[in-house]
């Protein structure tokens, strides 16, 4: 029965992250000192929530640095949700590093390293600190509360698949820190010392919920000394009215063991409020009595409780050390959470496509040529049925773009700190879904982007006030679905671009002339430029002018493009637009020579054939061609890749104008074939990635096709081209 | 008899055990211009009969392009060119070997094209001799040894050295820097 526990740290630290995230959230909701909105018992119930799981979970697997500064907290929250601890910032801020503190210790477990005690030592001091400031007033001790009818909800069902997962596994003593922690509080108890000792317990029914495990205790119990159980199996009820959710047991149990009070008392320490608990220091003989009958009893009975947990306590610390064998070899690889309603559809797809596939099947085991239309069907609902399936499987690596988002309002709360300005974040559509892989590399250019905001944007509060405008900044996060592309927008009601001041910059950096009229939108765009910053000082936040350039960058490396607008003295405004997913690209398909290109539809501004009388010659063998007023340069495939094309004359060929960074160029290819969606496969996974492609598909006949990164591709190969003209 | 079959796998068993490569390995024996040539099994994942590479923009010449096996992308050479001989015409016979190769600690699948594919060899490595010296245009970089056996010489080659991806990545700066 060798439970590998570590199979489950994952889920683990996925849990307690995403609990550490419900603190944040709501830490964030809670009153400030400014306004005297009272706090929300429904807030404070999911940090107090969120911080018992993560506490359940983490002395399940044994982290015990955790569960303990976990336990303080709690302590405090718990003192709070009763509300006999007044909420004030001091609290709000000390539980918020508490969960950067947390959630720090975490991802050292993670990485199965031990926490070094000097990082959650003050804070834990802070915590009890506190405890004891804001309690003593009222007089009442510190301790857990019954956890009450109303904290059964998911929490719950964890904690209770928590506590079968303890049944089978071994509990080492408490650690010493937490005797320290919990000294103060019983020494108040009379010390009494002793022993022999008889304790009862008799605990609650609903004492699993809690994700307290009895065996547990039993097994601390008899790291003191000699123990002796005896279950009382009176209130148990039969079968077929059982709960299995609750502990129908009381325990009577016998310790020899030179121990004091408080020791005993400790290990029952959380469930204080959820039983009846009794414990005598008795004289040796009363003790070998009672000792003698449940030795008696159990010869009589040898189903009785005690044979089985001596013999699941011996077979305990073996077990461990082979759990932490395995637990060099766990890996963590990414996992994504997957709503049960899209793996139902997925696995009813399948099910379709079975279904088709035996028709086609049965079509194809006697099949003569009237079937031919039966056959057709078949195929024509297999494609559906596969199309269907394609894009179902695509929906489960999109998550609601939350995941990023929900790091904002703490971000911004502790800048606005920082930055003494008064910021308020507004976010909508954070329900709007994204690939997984695209959320990973938008988190960091937003987070620029908002400080930027902040930092440029947002004035001070009283410059707000003197322009009339509230003292509170806003900025307004969104995002939404438009077309095959999310779009994500930042505003701010800040003091926008000041146009002068990028003109004066973009002078100064010999980016434009000083005399040269440029175009709001342009001017807007050298804000991206490498080294650009109109800030006077640099701070901390910004103003080093490496972010924008950078961000410009990784949104470009994703698909996306990034436009400003602005108007100075009210604000401006950044939207990006970015495609849902990076593993599939509605393509067209082109052919140059014997090979088949893809460009991506989304790169493709028009195409065209080109008369003689539109081409301009420029510099020698350069071939421009006006497109709406525009010179566009054309380039030629054949030539860029080297390949033997089936026209050569540009009459003849097809003009393929590709848009890539703001850059136009017409793509001479021989011909257009047909439009459709590709699934990318990476080049470097067998190879290296080339440049001016971003990868290669595989067509209907099997066979591979490059598609062309049209970026890229300008950037290597129109410059290429302008060389070699030079060059002849 | 029975001993007898158990003790065959057994000593197979411990060759591959071994680290070093020249301790009666077998290897893959294929035709390139009419020379014999061999590659350590272990590295050889499949043979496919020949199929048209995509060809890749600008690649060096040796470099046939890129194919599709199952799904995975994989480079393929021609080893005609690679070792310094004409360009594998394809026919009937014509082979993409599928290599197993690893590139700082990753594992990486290309095709080599040869003429044909013919036999697997067992090799001694005490009939194993080092190269001294180039042998005709191979670059001796890719040559591991020779060896005589059945009454022909074998070139093993480094299964490494056939695809250098650094020097590809070197061959595009050059050609896109231009």
């Amino acid at each position: 029965m060798a439970i590998d526990l570590s199979q489950f740290h994952d889920v683990f630290f996925e849990e307690s992250f995403e609990s550490l995230d419900i603190m944040e959230q709501n830490l964030l909701q809670l009153p400030t000192e400014s306004d005297t909105h009272p706090v929300e018992p429904d807030s404070l119930n999911s940090i107090f929530r969120a911080a018992h799981s993560i506490k359940g979970g983490s002395a399940t697997f044994k982290f015990d640095s955790v569960a303990n500064f976990t336990h303080t907290l709690e302590t405090l929250l718990d003192e709070m949700r009763s509300g006999r601890c007044q909420l004030n910032p001091e609290i709000t801020n000390t539980l918020l590093q508490s969960v950067d503190c947390l959630r720090e210790m975490l991802t050292i477990l993670q990485n199965n390293k031990t926490p070094d005690e000097s990082l959650y030592r003050p804070l834990n001091d802070e915590l009890s600190q506190l405890l004891k400031i804001y309690t003593s007033e009222t007089g009442t001790s510190a301790g857990i509360e019954p956890d009450s009818g109303t904290d059964t909800g998911t929490d719950s069902d964890k904690d209770i698949i928590n506590a079968g997962q303890s049944n089978r596994e071994q509990t080492s003593e408490n650690t010493t820190s937490l005797k320290q922690n919990n000294i103060q509080n019983l020494s108040q108890n009379a010390q009494i010392s002793g022993q022999y000792w008889v304790i009862t317990f008799k605990p609650q029914p609903q004492i699993l919920r809690t994700g307290n495990e009895p065996l547990r205790m039993f097994r601390e119990l008899a790291e003191l000394g000699e123990l002796t159980v005896e279950a009382n199996t009176d209130s148990v009820v039969t079968l077929n009215c059982l709960e299995p959710e609750e502990c129908l047991l009381q325990w009577t149990l016998l310790l020899q063991a030179n121990t004091e009070e408080y020791m005993i008392e400790e290990v029952f320490e959380w469930v204080m409020d959820e039983c009846e608990l009794s414990i005598e220091s008795v004289a040796e003989q009363v003790f070998s009595e009672r000792l003698l009958s449940i030795v008696k009893q159990s010869t009589v009975e040898p189903s009785g409780s005690r044979n089985p947990l001596i013999h699941s306590a011996q077979q305990l610390t073996q077990k461990s050390d082979k759990a932490k064998a395995t637990k060099a070899s766990s890996q963590n690889s990414p996992s994504i959470r997957v709503n049960t309603e899209k793996v139902d559809t997925l696995i009813n797809l399948v099910g379709e496509l079975i279904i088709t596939q035996s028709m086609l099947g049965e079509i194809g085991e006697d099949f003569s040529i009237n079937k031919l239309e039966k056959l057709k069907d078949g195929l024509s609902q297999l494609e559906s049925n596969t199309r269907e399936l394609q894009e179902h499987v695509l929906q489960i690596r999109m998550l609601p773009i939350s995941f990023v988002f929900n790091r904002f309002p703490r971000m911004v709360r502790d800048l606005s700190v920082q930055l003494e300005k008064k910021v308020t974040i507004n976010i909508t559509g954070e329900t709007t879904e994204l690939d997984k892989t695209l959320m990973e590399q938008i988190g960091d250019p937003l987070v620029h982007l908002i400080r930027n905001a902040m930092d440029h944007g947002i004035e001070l509060p009283e410059q707000r006030l003197n322009q009339g405008k509230p003292e509170t900044g806003v900025i307004n996060l969104s995002a939404y679905h438009q077309g095959g592309h999310i779009v994500i927008e930042i505003n701010d009601d800040g003091a926008g671009i000041n146009r002068e001041k990028v003109k004066q910059r973009a002078v100064q950096n010999g980016l434009i002339s000083a005399d040269s009229e440029i175009p709001e939108e342009q001017l807007y765009a050298l804000i991206f430029e490498p080294g650009f910053s109109t800030a006077e000082t640099i701070s901390d936040v910004s103003g080093r002018g490496v972010g924008m350039d950078v961000v410009k960058r990784n949104i470009a490396a994703l698909g996306g493009t990034i436009q400003v607008s602005s108007t100075e003295g009210s604000g401006s405004s950044i939207t990006i637009h970015m495609p849902l997913t990076l593993a599939i690209l509605d393509g067209q398909l082109i052919q140059v020579g014997d090979q088949t290109y893809i460009i991506p539809l989304t790169s493709i501004v028009e195409s065209l054939q080109l008369k003689a009388k539109d081409i301009i010659s420029v510099a020698g063998n350069n071939q421009v061609f006006l497109l709406r007023d525009e010179h566009v340069p054309i380039v030629r495939l054949y030539q860029s890749f080297n390949v033997m094309p089936k026209q050569k004359q540009i009459t003849d060929a097809t003009i393929i104008v590709v848009e890539g960074a703001g850059n136009k160029v017409g793509l001479m290819v021989d011909e257009l074939l047909s439009q459709q969606q590709v699934v990318i496969k990476s080049l470097e996974s067998n190879f290296i990635a080339l440049p001016g492609l971003s990868g290669a598909t595989i067509l209907g006949d099997g066979t591979v096709a490059l598609i062309i990164d049209v970026v890229g591709f300008i950037h290597h190969y129109s410059r290429k081209t302008k060389n070699r003209v030079i060059a002849a | 008899m029975s001993n007898q079959l158990i003790e065959v796998p057994e000593s197979k068993a411990n060759n591959d055990l071994q680290d070093d490569i020249f301790d009666g390995e077998q290897f893959l024996g294929f035709v390139v211009n009419n020379e014999f040539y061999g590659i350590n099994i272990l590295s050889v994942q499949e043979i496919r009969s020949w199929q048209a590479c995509t060809q890749l923009p600008n690649a060096p010449e040796y470099l046939a392009g890129v194919i599709n096996i199952r799904g995975d992308i994989i480079p393929v050479i021609d080893l005609g060119i690679r070792l310094g001989m004409n360009a594998v015409k394809p026919n009937k016979e014509t082979a993409i070997v599928v290599l197993n190769v690893i590139y700082s600690g990753t594992h990486k699948k290309i095709g080599a094209i040869a003429d044909s594919v013919f036999d697997v060899f067992e090799i001694d490595p005490d009939n194993i001799k080092a190269v001294s010296e180039t042998i005709g245009n191979i670059d001796d970089k890719f040559v591991k040894g020779l060896c005589q056996t059945q009454g022909k010489t074998l070139v093993l080659l480094n299964v490494e050295q056939l695809l250098d991806l650094t020097e590809v990545a070197n061959h595009y700066a050059k050609v896109v820097a231009l």
